[in-house]
């Protein structure tokens, strides 16, 4: 399987990937969700820059992630395996120390982790421009502001990179703190610079400008009435318990208002969005994962609670919730030209 | 004052700094062999009426509520509630799954666990979770599967104490219940060990007799946990005289006793039938067919990747 998966399967499989990590606290769905989003990454071609810095920041994340798991085994004294014991006397952090807090710090690492692999492998993959032009008309202002905002890590990393190696090529090393003002000045003075650059650029292209034409959408008005009936629906099916139908509601509250909202900008199109057999297949693994994962759980118990407290427990695992990840591997499959 | 006569006084003041501190060593020593332990009593009411009362010693100057349902050996199932605590949605497998902990209130009457802490004379509504409450010593907490009134009996801590088999007199710092001997199991219908007679309050109400059972714990815990079984309508309001009767041998300390129980249960059951509960029991499976999966499942997963690897290798070569 060869061809290119286009921005919005690439969206597709973020929003398949990310389910898991924030409906769910399972270690063994966590870690198989790692593993698929870590040969997904590395599967990516390698671009000089852009995925070298999002590697990076996907590197610090997690480190920082597992800064969690001392925080968590500090702070929190509850359990029923206590392996030390701190002095009460001490604030916050004494009292016992468990390892139901250990191991719950280790599985919120996990989830970080993923999030954040998963968000690096997306950024990787898909150059913020085709984002943008896959969003509707009226959320484009949007879309270019968090393209904007996604830049910026890429961006500063590099940027930092450039004036480390621009330092040390004039003799400049860096032993200490005092030596790190060679190398903050430049890079405060760079990013000012880059945002300049940016707002001119932005204001040459008639960015924020009022005199636009709003394009009126046929059935407006019934799109907006249906919008605010179906998030009525969703309150009342949340509030009585029936999650799916209230997310199903909500998600469709969103379509509804999209696509009945008028666009403010006219946009023209040079080139459409295409469908490869690998994006086909890659959005169709994705949106399968994505329906399993979020409303199997109404017909069939997908073991997605799990807590380490106040006892640990072996985790559960569905053979279901396991090849519904598994499918996120798909991407990694394809020979991308 | 010359140099030999101040270092003799030096000496005699060491001497008795150490002395001192021997005597204070040894006064905490017997102090603390006198105390008796702190405990806690714990009442936990389900939707059937069952009643289960427990008492839980501990050494610290407090604990939550959630490590004393923890300690008392109860099932709990939780959720996690944000700055409010952990969320108790099931307690001996009667309430909700932890996601979904409020399932059994959405509906009119809203039945989910309530939380209660005994103020002495009655029981009031506690605001938050179990792992923002502070026990303390004579602190009773409350539980019922309710929708409304909690239907809890009246009672304090000595008559749980007494209820569960403790004593807390300060002189005697070991619990009363202890474990059989281990060579010794417990047959299917036992023969009663111990006798306990409870006197309602209400004298318009039978009287109830409750026979207990000391059974061993029989997962990684070693709590003893009695189970009750009463043969009238159950007056949870009684203060209960345990009288051991002369066939209490099973209760007698063995000699391969190693500790003493710190906490014990007590169920409460309408029924004539008795229900032993087994502290620290796990309500699901070991999980062993799951971890074989995750591991085929993991093991496919890392040999795509190493196929994924071996491919953008040749391809860059």
């Amino acid at each position: 399987m060869s061809g290119q998966i286009n921005a919005l399967t690439w969206a597709l499989w973020f929003a398949s990937v990310v389910v898991v990590p924030l409906t769910s606290r399972n270690p063994l769905y966590l870690a198989l969700l790692l593993l698929v989003v870590l040969v997904v990454f590395f599967s990516l071609p390698k671009r000089a820059g852009r995925s070298s810095a999002w590697r990076l920041f996907a590197y610090v994340g997690s480190g920082v992630a597992l800064l969690s798991i001392g925080f968590n085994v500090l702070t929190v004294h509850v359990g029923d395996r206590v392996f030390a014991r701190l002095p009460d006397q001490l604030p916050i952090i004494g009292g016992p120390l468990t390892v139901n807090a250990l191991l719950y710090g280790v599985i919120s690492a996990l989830a970080i982790s993923t999030v954040l692999f998963a968000a690096a492998t997306f950024n990787s993959a898909v150059r913020h421009a085709d984002l943008v032009r896959i969003l509707p008309g009226s959320l484009s202002r949007f879309g270019v502001a968090a393209g904007i905002a996604l830049l910026y890590v890429p961006q500063t990393i590099s940027a930092a990179r450039d004036i480390y190696d621009a330092q040390r090529s004039r003799g400049h090393q860096f032993r200490g703190i005092r030596d790190a003002r060679a190398f903050v000045v430049p890079l405060l003075s760079t990013g000012l610079e880059r945002a300049l650059l940016l707002s001119e650029a932005l204001e040459t292209r008639g960015f924020g400008a009022s005199a636009t034409v709003v394009q009126s959408r046929p059935y407006a008005r019934l799109l907006t009435a249906g919008s605010a009936a179906t998030l009525i629906l969703a309150f009342v099916a949340i509030g009585t318990g029936a999650y799916p139908l209230g997310m199903a509601a909500l998600a469709g509250t969103g379509m509804l208002a999209l696509y009945g909202s008028p666009s403010n900008s006219r946009r023209t199109r040079y080139r459409q969005t295409e469908w490869s057999v690998a994006s086909l297949t890659v959005a169709i693994g994705a949106g399968i994962s994505t329906v399993v994962l979020l409303f199997g759980r109404a017909f069939v118990d997908l073991h997605f609670g799990y807590d380490t407290f106040p006892r640990i427990e072996h985790p559960q695992f569905s053979p279901l919730a396991g090849v519904s990840i598994l499918l996120l591997i798909l991407p990694a499959t394809v020979k991308q030209t | 004052m010359s140099q030999r006569t101040r270092n003799t006084l030096l000496h005699r003041a060491r001497a008795l700094l150490v002395l001192v501190a021997l005597l204070l060593a040894l006064g905490g020593v017997l102090s603390t062999a006198a105390q008796r332990p702190n405990g806690a009593g714990l009442v936990i009411r389900h939707g059937d009426g069952t009643l289960i009362y427990a008492y839980v010693q501990f050494d610290e100057d407090s604990i939550s509520g959630l490590e004393l349902l923890n300690r008392s050996g109860v099932d709990v199932t939780l959720a996690p509630f944000g700055g409010l605590g952990g969320a108790v949605c099931s307690l001996n497998g009667e309430g909700c799954p932890s996601d979904n902990c409020f399932c059994h209130s959405f509906s009119s009457p809203a039945y989910y666990w309530h939380y209660y802490v005994n103020d002495g004379g009655g029981w009031l509504v506690y605001p938050v979770g179990p792992s923002s409450r502070t026990v303390t010593d004579g602190d009773i907490d409350g539980w019922s599967w309710t929708s409304g009134d909690s239907g809890l009996p009246s009672t304090d801590i000595d008559n749980v104490a007494t209820i569960t088999g403790f004593d807390r007199s300060p002189a005697e710092p070991t619990a009363t219940p202890e474990p059989p001997p281990t060579a010794t199991p417990t047959p299917a219908t036992p023969e009663p060990t111990a006798t306990m007679t409870s006197l309602p309050a209400d004298t318009s109400t039978p009287m109830p007799t409750l026979t207990a059972t000391i059974e061993p714990a029989t997962s990684h815990t070693t709590q003893p946990l009695v189970a009750l079984t009463e043969t009238a309508t159950p007056v949870p309001t009684v203060t209960a005289t345990p009288t051991r009767g002369p066939d209490s041998t099973p209760a007698t300390v063995p000699s391969t006793a190693t500790a003493a129980p710190t906490a014990a249960a007590v169920i409460v059951t309408p029924g004539a039938t008795p229900v032993p509960l087994v502290a620290g029991e796990s309500s699901g499976d070991n999980g062993t067919p799951g971890y074989v999966l995750f591991l085929g499942m993991a093991s496919v997963v890392v040999a795509i990747g190493a196929v994924v690897v071996l491919r953008n290798r040749s391809r860059s070569a």
